[in-house]
């Protein structure tokens, strides 16, 4: 499974030319479960923090009654993550440069997270 | 007001959160019974809006300690009696006591053990002026002594600035 979804990754940063630094699919307990980050982000941290925003963001939309949450996005000033859920059981998480094509970045990231789904269904 | 409910994981944060406000969570920041954000609740004490949140307890998420004692005007530190006190517990003690707010030890799961209170003092090294009560979320002794008990030494406090 890690391979599929590792495999995925790859596609993932090749269609977006460059917008997508890295990526990493977390479990819903903020382990790693795939990555393809530059050397110097530490996927660990990576993981969990992009958990926990994701988690603080899905209890604002609640609080707010702002509906179902669809992705975070933090905006550096010279990189971008961006966060959804992959279905129950993974989040996907992508660093992006600070010029990236957000519109389609996400929209591949969509498509990543069906992908990841899938597999996570077939295990 | 914000107060910050600290301890290593499993310590019964959670719970006690939500035996303090007398509600279950409706939305709680967890997989599996771990807390991997945040929770939080609101609740009156004597007229004052009390804003409680819990930290997750696991390393994995320590950059949320910090996070959360941002601005925190208190904090419970919760020591899980059937483990005992553990570096965890003395580094978290570590961080509230840098913030230099007052802070009151709960010594949960006493329905399980009976770890001494002293043993408790000592082995987290604090003053003899920071209260340490023995309470059980799961049964509700204590949590509200322990919530009281930061209220006054933070009405304390105020009385002397
Ligand atoms: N017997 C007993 N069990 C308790 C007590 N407090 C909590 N528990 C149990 O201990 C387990 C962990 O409780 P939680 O409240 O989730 O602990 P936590 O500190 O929030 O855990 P993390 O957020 O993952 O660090 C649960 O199964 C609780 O039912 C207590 O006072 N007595
Ligand atoms: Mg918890």
């Amino acid at each position: 499974m890690k391979e599929d979804i590792e495999e995925l990754l790859r596609n993932l940063k090749e269609k977006t030319w460059g917008d997508i630094l890295g990526v990493a699919v977390v479990r819903p307990d903020g382990t790693v479960m795939a990555s393809a980050l530059p050397r110097e982000i530490g996927e660990k941290r990576f993981a969990a923090m992009a958990l926990v925003v994701l988690g603080t963001a899905n209890r604002v939309c609640d609080e707010l009654g702002a509906g179902n949450m669809v992705q975070a996005i933090i905006d550096g000033s010279k990189m971008k993550a961006i966060l959804m859920s992959a279905g129950e059981k993974a989040l996907l998480a992508v660093l992006a440069s600070k010029d990236a094509n957000v519109k389609s970045a996400l929209s591949e990231m969509k498509r990543a997270s069906t992908e990841v789904k899938k597999v996570m269904a077939k295990y | 007001m914000k107060i910050v409910v600290f301890g290593a994981l499993n310590a019964g944060k959670t719970t006690f959160l939500e035996r303090a406000s007398k509600k279950k969570l409706s939305v709680k920041g967890s997989y599996e019974g771990m807390t991997t954000s945040l929770d939080f609740t609101r609740l009156d004490y004597n007229g004052e809006t009390v804003y409680l949140f819990t930290t997750p307890g696991h390393r994995r998420f320590d950059f949320m300690w910090e996070v959360l004692a941002n601005g925190m005007r208190g904090a419970i530190l919760l020591i899980d009696s059937t483990v005992g006190i553990t570096e965890v517990d003395r580094e978290i003690g570590g961080l509230i006591e840098s913030k230099g707010v007052p802070y009151v030890v709960a010594v949960n799961k006493s329905d399980l053990a009976n770890l001494s209170l002293d043993m408790v003092r000592e082995g987290l090294g604090i003053s003899a002026k920071v209260p340490v009560i023995p309470t059980s979320a799961i049964c509700g002794n204590g949590v509200d002594e322990v919530l009281h008990r930061l209220m006054e030494l933070k009405n304390e406090r105020r009385g002397t600035e």
